[in-house]
């Protein structure tokens, strides 16, 4: 089974984690709610699987790029 | 006595030229994964189209009778043929003599494949896949003496940009001169794996201590996302397919204008699902790609540029068959805010269908640029401001669609303000030079500051002047000249196109292309 960094396109503020560890999810699913702009912005699965991890918490600041869930495929 | 010999010998030695570096070589170059350069200008151009100039230029070797025993062809393959009927020129590295290396070369080919561009008006396709210009440090010792270095034929190559269409394909490890010649164009592409770009390779770059493979230095992904490049395709045949169809919206040179497509689709098609496009909560985001390919011509949509500055959405497009040049904003990206990557893409796409006479359809949700310090660090004011000039720089037709927000500097930015508005507003317009939610503190600091509650002070003034927000009071004193029901817009659009070609004009624009 395959690995799969999500990361975050935006730098902005986690509003609030969807999803839990352990739930699957199809692509483009809504994973992570950032706030950035005033706007909600989801960061969503850039394929199905299952979510292995979840590296930020609601509130936290993250950047572009950043590694915010690992999903295995 | 005819010529006969004579004949037969040039015959004999366009053989020689098609070995191009060798069967060993082209081995090589097959086991890369790679075509060999005549099988990229076969594949690329319409069947039998290809005219060859220059094919025996190279290097010859004679014995003490003076003939000739042996001959490497230069390393670039170039001539005129034919996509979609319409005449190009086409010029490509040949890898197989020495790995397209400059020093291998003659120089005055590529030269001579600009001026023909130039001069004939003609698009101009590089297939690259050399190793860059000034060859190696070998030729210190065989030409026994350095030089100052020069860019030969750039003055050809800048001018093309403001002319012609130029597109630049990177089929190898590219280097040096050979990466300007690749991203010196209108539309650049590389093909994944098979292709990287870089200034210096691994190995000089070694020399600074840095370790890295070709494809962590320059890998094709990290390039379109760098803006270096503008696509990345899975294989050679995907990368002509995609020249063809980027050529297909242009017209040959800036002394023509694009010709009308066919015409497929209706223009007054009314989409329904466009009356709820947009959620009615500001917060929340919609798929613009979607509302886009709705509105042009069934399929026709062109993106340019996806992975690199992706607040902006950029790519050709036909209304009614017409080409147009459609920007739109993507507010998955920082909510469709102008970073400075953004407004860097969009000053070159202004540009672009300025140079080639393509109307704009701008689709606007802006709501300003992104701020915060990492935007400050970014530059974000100097390109975006640059992209301003090129608005206003702009002589082509242009048409906002005002979808959602405009705010502030960037959201002013939709169209030139001195210009007729050729413009409509959808139901769900909003605007402003700051948003309510993030101006108030600034504009009731003191009211704030002396409430026993500032929270629900702060409630009650978002309350009171979201009331001032709607669209209609903007109409009311003509601020906005036409609200619409979204399902028109496509109809308004093809009007507009139709309304727009006979208003372009041919020629070279005063403020054409930069790379």
């Amino acid at each position: 089974m395959a690995t799969r960094n999500v990361k975050s396109t935006i730098a902005g503020t986690v509003l609030e984690i969807q999803r839990n560890v352990g739930e699957t999810v199809e692509t483009d699913d809504p994973i992570i709610t950032l706030e950035c702009m005033k706007m909600e912005i989801p960061v969503v699965a850039p394929a199905g699987g299952r979510i292995a991890q979840i590296s930020v918490s609601a509130g936290d600041v993250v950047h572009e790029g950043q590694v915010v869930c690992v999903l295995e495929t | 006595m005819t010529w006969q010999p004579e004949v037969d010998e040039l015959r004999a030695r366009e053989e020689l030229a098609r070995r191009m570096g060798g069967t060993e070589k082209i081995q090589r170059q097959h086991a890369g994964g790679k075509l060999t350069v005549r099988e990229r200008v076969t594949q690329l151009l319409d069947p039998d189209t290809f005219h060859e100039i220059g094919a025996i230029a190279g290097k010859a070797r004679y014995d003490e009778n003076g003939k000739l025993v042996d001959f490497t062809p230069a390393n670039f393959v170039m001539g005129r043929g034919r996509i979609e009927g319409r005449p190009v020129v086409v010029g490509g590295d040949d890898f197989t003599v020495r790995g397209g290396a400059m020093d291998a070369a003659i120089g005055s080919k590529q030269v001579y494949a600009e001026q023909m561009a130039n001069e004939l008006r003609l698009p101009i396709i590089r297939l690259v896949d050399g190793t860059g210009g000034g060859g190696s440090v070998r030729t210190l010792e065989t030409d026994g003496r350095s030089y100052v270095p020069y860019n030969q034929g750039w003055d050809l190559v800048v001018d093309n940009l403001a002319k012609v269409p130029v597109v630049g394909l990177g089929l190898g490890s590219v280097a040096g001169l050979g990466s300007s010649r690749l991203v010196s164009s209108h539309y650049s592409v590389m093909v994944r794996e098979i292709s990287q770009m870089f200034i210096a390779g691994p190995p000089l770059v070694a020399r600074t201590g840095e370790t890295v493979t070709k494809e962590e230095l320059g890998g094709s992904e990290m390039c379109a996302r760098a803006g270096s490049i503008d696509e990345v395709v899975d294989s050679e045949t995907e990368a002509f397919a995609r020249v063809r169809r980027f050529l297909s919206y242009l017209p040959s040179s800036v002394f023509e204008l694009s010709a009308r497509g066919t015409v497929s689709d209706d223009p007054a098609r009314r989409d329904d699902w466009l009356i709820g496009a947009i959620p009615r909560d500001r917060r929340k985001v919609y798929d613009m790609r979607k509302i886009v390919r709705t509105l042009v011509d069934r399929d026709s949509f062109f993106e340019m540029s996806r992975l690199y500055g992706s607040a902006a959405i950029t790519g050709l497009a036909r209304m009614d068959g017409w080409p147009v040049a459609v920007l739109a904003s993507d507010p998955y990206f920082y909510g469709g805010g102008w970073t400075a990557d953004a407004a860097i893409k969009i000053t070159r796409f202004i540009d672009l269908a300025n140079t080639f006479h393509l109307p704009v359809v701008n689709l606007v949700d802006v709501p300003g640029f992104l701020i915060g310090k990492q935007s400050e660090i970014d530059g974000t004011i100097r390109h975006g401001s640059r992209a301003l000039a090129a608005l206003y720089q702009a002589q082509v037709p242009w048409c906002s669609i005002l979808v959602r927000r405009a705010f502030g500097v960037a959201g002013a930015a939709h169209s030139n303000h001195k210009r007729l508005a050729y413009r409509f507003a959808w139901p769900s317009g909003d605007w402003g030079s700051l948003p309510v939610e993030g101006g108030i503190e600034a504009a009731y600091r003191a009211e704030l500051a002396a409430s026993a509650d500032p929270a629900a002070l702060r409630g009650q003034i978002e309350q009171h002047l979201n009331q001032f927000r709607s669209p209609f009071r903007t109409a009311e004193a003509f601020l906005v000249e036409e609200i619409i029901d979204p399902r028109d817009t496509r109809r308004l659009l093809c009007d507009f196109a139709n309304l727009a070609a006979p208003l372009r004009e041919p020629g070279v624009v005063s403020a054409s292309y930069r790379p």
